[in-house]
């Protein structure tokens, strides 16, 4: 290599002058010393620099001058020759360091240091470089349908410095050439001199002149192509580094391609760096700065460039690999679930796992969590357990996935992960409905449990009406069968043809309450007073009813102990003797002392009873008068409301109901309504009397009949009995009439009447006692002792009608004295409710006594009326003139009715009531 | 000729002693009412008069359980508040009270009826009457609807001892749910029931679709009618069923319950039935020449109770009763009109033809499925449990006629002197 170097150093200087050749020698020592066997190095640089720095110290500015000068360079601002022309300016006085400088410019430029010696180089240079161009392009063109040969000469020219020598090039070459002697012939002028041959010398130098040139125009070439397989080599590199995070498929295909690259570029570095060499050697200084320069400056370039690719190429590679991925880690979560679903095998446990799943995905449980659950599901199956965690690790890949992103491919890719995503999330939402499902069937199926378990003890304790038996089995609307957990209760009395017929299993629900349920049937008020009339009537007749029982039994208690002193003083049980309705009596009649006395008269029953029989016996005429009382209010009740009561009815219905009032009051009543007729007829007329006097005597004989013939008596009874109804019914007609002429005197007469009917059903209740008394002792009414009673009754017919005068005052006396008792027991047993009703009674008693009274002074004779006319005048003023008037207006039509029953009898009983007459006056 | 029909009336005045309580709808003192308006129109002299046994405990348990027996037996209101679960468990309490003497209550009222079926299966008489039971809501082992001790039970299980089949009509305005779910399941016993039904109505049983089960099935007849019904809707119903019934059946003994609360004006009914409407009932039955044991059942007003089973009395005695009642006891109680008569009730009658033919014929239908009258196998007949007997060593011998016999004599009308009557009465004269 040395001395192809130095060879070529010599034959350049011929050419040059003298003078400028000596100059040029220790610049070529200079080289060859730097030469030796390199390249150009960054040491050489800066050493060339400090040169530059000490030749300028005192002037700095030539300093910066230069730095800006290869700034600008580096910028492209300016080319080789502009840097030459000014660094040639800057360096004049310094030849060392012009010198220096050509070192580093490239191949085929030079500083020359004249003027003249300067411009033939450049020319001489830029004809080397056509003529080797031209030659290039002739060996191009001959050798058109024969590449190999072209690019075999390329490779020889590459490949001499580092290990040929020049002869064995030339023979190489000839080979080439064979058959084409001109092209052998050119190449020969630019191979170097041989040094002794004349012509072979004079033939080597232009060879070698030929050599440079067309070494140099390859060599720049081949430098551009070395640059851009630095620059894939570089972008193989950057791959490289970014290829480490994805370690896939497609990354290893990538690298591949990359490394066969990089191969080819190593084998270009090697074409490289042996065509430098030669360059360095035929150029020099000039031509070795100038292609580094260029080198550097395109491997710039190539970087960019680089970076672009690398840009363009990032996102499709990342797209390919999401799609990849996505693929390889949705197969194996499909895989997993199928897996686990054939090996459960039960549906219900496969759908708890995906529960379990889907609460993790909620973020409800902890992944910890998740395994515990899981791994109960799957404890069986160790393969499943393992895969299991397999599965969470790519599912969590799929999520840290999907939140990447980069560009619209990956975007898309991405939605479609969503869609994916949102139809993973509903399976898992159905299966969680299903789950729920199985849940709810679970607890149905618990349910029942409960309910067996809890309804033994309620069995105990509730009647069947109230146990629901919703649930058991059903035959007809109403009867359930009863759990097989009832007890039913024995009845160990049955025989056999009971057991047969019985049935214990089936039982009919009800449902309500026989009294409280039904409550949808409108009752008017009057039916309600009406009812609690009744309701109060019973009442009143259980409390007397009580007390008259008691007071029997405690009587005859009190008559055995009497008749046995003896037993008297033995302890004596009060059970054996009263019953617990008894007791219950006795209770009540003390109120609040009522356990008291029970006890009492439990310890000593001899001093006890007589106490307690004379408190029943005060309570039961107490009871018995307030019953009598209270009778009257409420048949003014029942007068008032029972036709309201019916007040739905139309008005034919109340006229009925109205009619059959009155009516009932004359048939029911004919005794005491005679009775009363009698009265009246005392005190009114004196003929009525004698009438009356005459029917008594009339009963009497038809007495004595029925003792002779019974068949003769009933017929004759009935006919006595029809007769008296019909005489009181014309009464009623004529009482009517006068009603129809006042009303107020109606209204007045109605009282009477209402007054009288409770007088005469007292007394028809005592002789309804009697009968009913008989009734219960015997069933039969025609027995010994009631005769004597009736004869007794017949006997009273006979009284005189004085006597009847003064019986009614008795009564009037027991009316006063029953008004006192009404007082008294009001205040001691009516209710506040009642009171007001019983006020309203009081008065209408008081109101008839008062007209009462009146009655028999108005009849004594025409000199008293007068007085006692001016007297009520005097006294009361108009209104007692207009009942006067009424009474009167009363009096004259029963006179005259009267007037002709008197002349059809005899005149005896005109006689009769004279002298009664006469008597009162006096 | 008037019918030679023998007829036991059994009473006990006891059992109108007993209290339910104040306001309480059920009043036993009806039966005093009842009792004494007989006795005033002098039908006891028509029939024999007996009072009652009080029913063992062991006789009652013949249907319900002992269990419930024993506790009525011993419960008493003053230490019922010691047995709140067992109250409970009865379903003793609100309806069913407990009060004195509930279980001697409960005794006549079942006593009476079991001796008037055992008169029955004896032929001692041809039909007998106990107003005072015919409480048909009772069960095996709780009380219902104001009923402790289910006497019809008691009584039909008596009349099954001599009996192939009984018939049980019932015309109470409730279902007879109690006697209908004893006897649910068996062909001997054919349970018909006119009763209101819906509106919630106690009991809340009762529906048409309700024809027993097994050997049962088709032998519980249910007629459920709605509001307002009235005389000839329900005589008509009444007559076509009940004689389809029997023709079918052919029973050998009817037991009638003659609740009152279907009357027009009852506290707790709804019907619109008169006296006489009612008592046409009774008086159907008894021409079909049966052994007849008549109850009677709910009512609770009490006036139109005692009215109604007294016309009752007289329609089994074909006496014809005169419109005015008597002197009595409780005259004050028919107040104001003091007659047999009550008022026609205003209900609207919600009955319509078409729905009382729908009924009728869904009934006829569920009889035509009855091919035959079941029989039973021949079997010896088991004895009477008790049979009350009267000592003659304990009469006295001073006395020509004694209670006793007394009341077993019945007065015929066509007799000419009234006896020992005439006696007495010419003695006095």
């Amino acid at each position: 290599m040395k001395r192809s170097r130095d060879d070529s150093y010599t034959s350049s200087q011929p050419k040059r002058p003298k003078g400028s050749s000596r100059e040029e020698e220790p610049s070529g020592q200079s080289q060859m010393t730097t030469g030796d066997g390199q390249i150009p190095t960054t040491k050489d640089a800066l050493a060339f620099l400090k040169a530059v720095e000490d030749a300028f110290q005192d002037k700095r500015e030539k300093y910066d001058y230069f730095m800006v000068i290869m700034k600008d360079f580096k910028a492209q601002r300016i080319d080789t020759i502009g840097v030459m022309e000014r660094v040639e300016e800057l360096f004049k006085g310094h030849k060392d360091l012009i010198l220096g400088f050509n070192t580093f410019l490239p191949k085929g430029y030079k500083i020359i240091l004249p003027l003249e010696d300067e411009q033939p180089p450049q020319k001489k240079l830029i004809e080397l470089k056509e003529e080797a161009i031209n030659f290039v392009g002739k060996i191009k063109a001959r050798f058109h349908d024969n590449d190999r040969v072209y690019k075999s000469f390329q490779n020889i020219c590459m490949c001499r410095k580092e290990t040929k020598s020049i002869t064995e090039i030339y023979q190489e070459v000839s080979a080439l050439f064979q058959g084409h002697a001109d092209l052998l012939e050119e190449f020969n002028h630019f191979l170097p001199d041989i040094p002794g041959t004349t012509s072979t010398q004079y033939a080597s130098v232009q060879n070698s002149l030929l050599h440079d040139r067309s070494s140099a125009m390859p060599t720049i070439r081949q430098m551009h192509v070395e640059k851009r397989e630095r620059n894939i080599a570089s972008h193989g590199d950057h791959d490289l580094s970014a290829d480490h995070p994805d370690p896939e498929l497609d990354s290893c295909l990538m690298m591949a391609d990359k490394d066969q690259r990089r191969r080819g570029a190593k084998e270009n570095d090697c074409r490289k760096g042996r065509d430098r060499r030669e360059q360095e050697r035929d150029d020099g200084d000039y031509d070795h700065d100038g292609s580094r320069e260029h080198l550097s400056h395109k491997r710039k370039s190539g970087c960019r460039a680089e970076d672009s690719g690398a840009e363009s190429m990032h996102p499709i590679s990342y797209a390919c690999e999401d799609i990849s991925s996505l693929k390889s880690m949705c197969s194996p979560v499909f895989g997993y679930l199928e897996k686990v679903k054939e090996k459960l095998q039960n549906p219900e446990v496969f759908q708890e796992f995906l529960k379990y799943l889907y609460i993790y995905s909620m973020e409800i449980i902890t992944r910890q969590e998740l395994q515990s659950l899981v791994g109960n599901i799957l404890g069986k199956y160790a393969d499943l357990i393992e895969g299991f965690d397999e599965f969470l690790d790519q599912c969590e890949k799929n999520e840290i996935f999907w939140h990447e992103g980069h560009g619209p491919k990956p975007m898309k890719v991405e939605d479609r992960d969503q869609d994916r995503d949102d139809k993973m999330e509903k399976r898992d939402r159905k299966c969680l409905e299903r789950v729920k499902s199985n849940a709810t069937a679970n607890k149905d199926v618990s349910v029942p449990k409960m309910s067996l378990y809890a309804s033994k003890d309620k069995y105990a304790m509730k009647p069947i009406n109230e146990l629901d038996l919703s649930n058991c089995e059903q035959c007809t609307p109403s009867y359930r069968l009863l759990p097989k957990q009832y007890p039913i209760l024995p009845a160990s009395d049955r025989t056999e043809l009971d057991a047969e017929v019985l049935n214990d299993n089936w039982v009919s629900v009800t449902s309500g309450s026989e009294d409280y349920s039904f409550k949808h049937r409108y009752k008017n008020q009057y039916e309600d007073s009406m009812f609690r009339c009744e309701d109060d009537r019973y009442e009143l007749d259980m409390l007397l009813e009580s007390v008259n029982a008691t007071t029997k039994q405690v009587e005859d208690f009190l008559e055995k102990i009497n008749a046995n002193i003896i037993k008297g003083y033995c302890p004596i049980r009060i059970e054996e003797h009263l019953t617990a309705l008894n007791l219950r009596c006795i209770e009540q009649i003390y109120g609040d002392h009522g356990l008291d006395v029970v006890d009492a008269l439990k310890k000593n029953a001899l001093l006890a009873l007589p106490v307690i029989l004379t408190r029943l016996k005060q309570k039961q005429d107490e009871w018995a008068r307030s019953r009598a009382d209270f009778n009257k209010v409420w048949s003014e009740t029942y007068a008032k409301y029972h036709h309201k009561s019916l007040d739905q009815c139309n008005g034919t219905a109340i006229a009925k109901g109205h009619g059959g009032h009155h009516v009932g009051f004359t048939i029911m009543n004919p005794k005491n309504f005679n009775n009363n007729t009698n009265g009246n007829e005392s005190v009114l007329l004196e003929e009525s009397n004698s009438c009356k006097q005459r029917q008594t005597i009339g009963d009497n004989k038809v007495e004595e009949d029925n003792s002779l013939d019974s068949d003769c008596s009933a017929h004759k009874t009935e006919t006595e009995t029809f007769g008296s109804s019909t005489q009181h019914g014309q009464m009623h007609l004529i009482a009517t009439n006068l009603d129809e002429i006042s009303r107020a005197k109606k209204q007045d007469h109605s009282i009477d009447r209402l007054v009288n009917a409770n007088v005469s059903m007292s007394s028809g209740m005592e002789q309804s006692n009697r009968r009913t008394n008989v009734g219960n002792a015997s069933g039969l009414t025609a027995t010994p002792p009631s005769r004597p009673g009736n004869v007794s009754n017949e006997g009273g017919l006979d009284l005189p009608s004085l006597e009847e005068t003064l019986s009614q005052s008795v009564s009037q006396e027991e009316v006063a004295d029953h008004d006192h008792n009404d007082i008294l027991g009001r205040t001691l047993n009516v209710p506040k409710h009642l009171g007001r009703d019983r006020g309203l009674g009081f008065e209408v008693t008081q109101k008839i006594n008062v007209s009462l009274q009146q009655m028999p002074l108005s009849i004594t004779n025409g000199h008293v009326q007068q007085i006692q006319k001016g007297l009520v005048d005097l006294k009361k003023g108009t209104n007692k003139l207009e009942m006067e008037v009424q009474m009167q207006m009363n009096k004259e039509p029963q006179e005259e009715g009267l007037g002709g029953l008197s002349g059809i009898n005899s005149c005896t009983p005109t006689a009769t009531h004279i002298p009664e007459q006469n008597f009162r006056h006096l | 000729m008037p019918s030679k029909d023998k007829i036991a009336y059994f009473y006990d005045g006891d059992v109108g002693s007993v209290y339910f309580g104040a306001k309480h709808p059920m009043k036993p003192h009806r039966l005093c009412m009842t009792h004494h308006l007989v006795l005033s129109y002098d039908l006891h002299k028509k029939m024999e008069i007996y009072r009652p046994h009080k029913a063992y405990p062991v006789e009652l348990a013949q249907f319900h359980s002992a269990d419930y027996v024993e506790f009525l037996n011993r419960i008493t209101p003053d230490t019922q508040h010691l047995f709140l679960k067992e109250l409970t468990k009865y379903n003793l309490g609100e309806d069913c009270p407990v009060f004195d003497n509930l279980f001697e209550f409960c005794q006549i009222y079942a006593g009476g009826t079991i001796d008037a079926a055992r008169r029955l299966n004896n032929q001692l008489c041809d039909i007998a009457i106990n107003w005072a039971g015919g409480l048909h809501h009772a069960k095996k082992c709780e009380a219902s609807g104001f009923c402790y001790i289910n006497d019809l039970v008691l009584g039909i299980l008596e009349l099954l001892k001599y009996h192939a089949r009984v018939l049980y009509i019932d015309i109470d305005v409730h279902h007879g749910d109690g006697v209908e779910e004893a006897f649910y399941f068996t062909d001997r016993v054919m349970t018909v029931s006119f009763h209101k039904y819906g509106d919630l109505f106690f009991p809340g049983t009762g529906d048409a679709k309700e024809i027993g089960e097994r050997e049962g099935k088709f032998y519980a007849i249910n007629v459920p009618l709605k509001d307002g019904i009235d005389d000839s809707s329900f005589t008509r119903l009444f007559k076509t069923i009940i004689s389809k019934v029997l023709e079918t059946y052919q029973p050998g003994a009817i037991v009638l319950q003659c609740g009152a609360d279907s009357l027009a004006g009852d506290r707790l009914g709804c019907f619109n039935l008169s006296i006489d409407g009612h008592a046409e009932c009774v008086s159907f039955v008894k021409r079909f020449n049966l052994p007849l044991l008549v109850t009677g059942g709910g009512g609770y007003t009490k006036e139109n109770v005692a009215r109604c089973w007294t016309v009752e009395t007289g329609v089994l005695l074909d006496t014809e009763l005169p419109n005015e009642i008597p002197e009595n006891d409780y005259i004050k109680y028919f107040a104001p009109e003091f007659s047999l008569k009550i008022p026609n009730g205003q209900i609207e009658n919600l009955n319509s033809k078409s729905y009382l033919s729908t009924i009728k014929m869904q009934v006829l239908e569920n009889l035509r499925c009855i091919q035959h009258a079941p029989s039973v196998q021949m079997q010896e007949v088991p004895p009477d449990f008790y049979i009350p007997e009267f000592d003659e060593d304990e009469q006295n011998p001073d006395e020509r006629l004694d209670q006793h016999t007394q009341d077993k004599h019945i007065q015929r009308d066509d007799e000419y002197y009234d006896g020992d009557n005439d006696n007495d009465q010419m003695d006095v004269s």
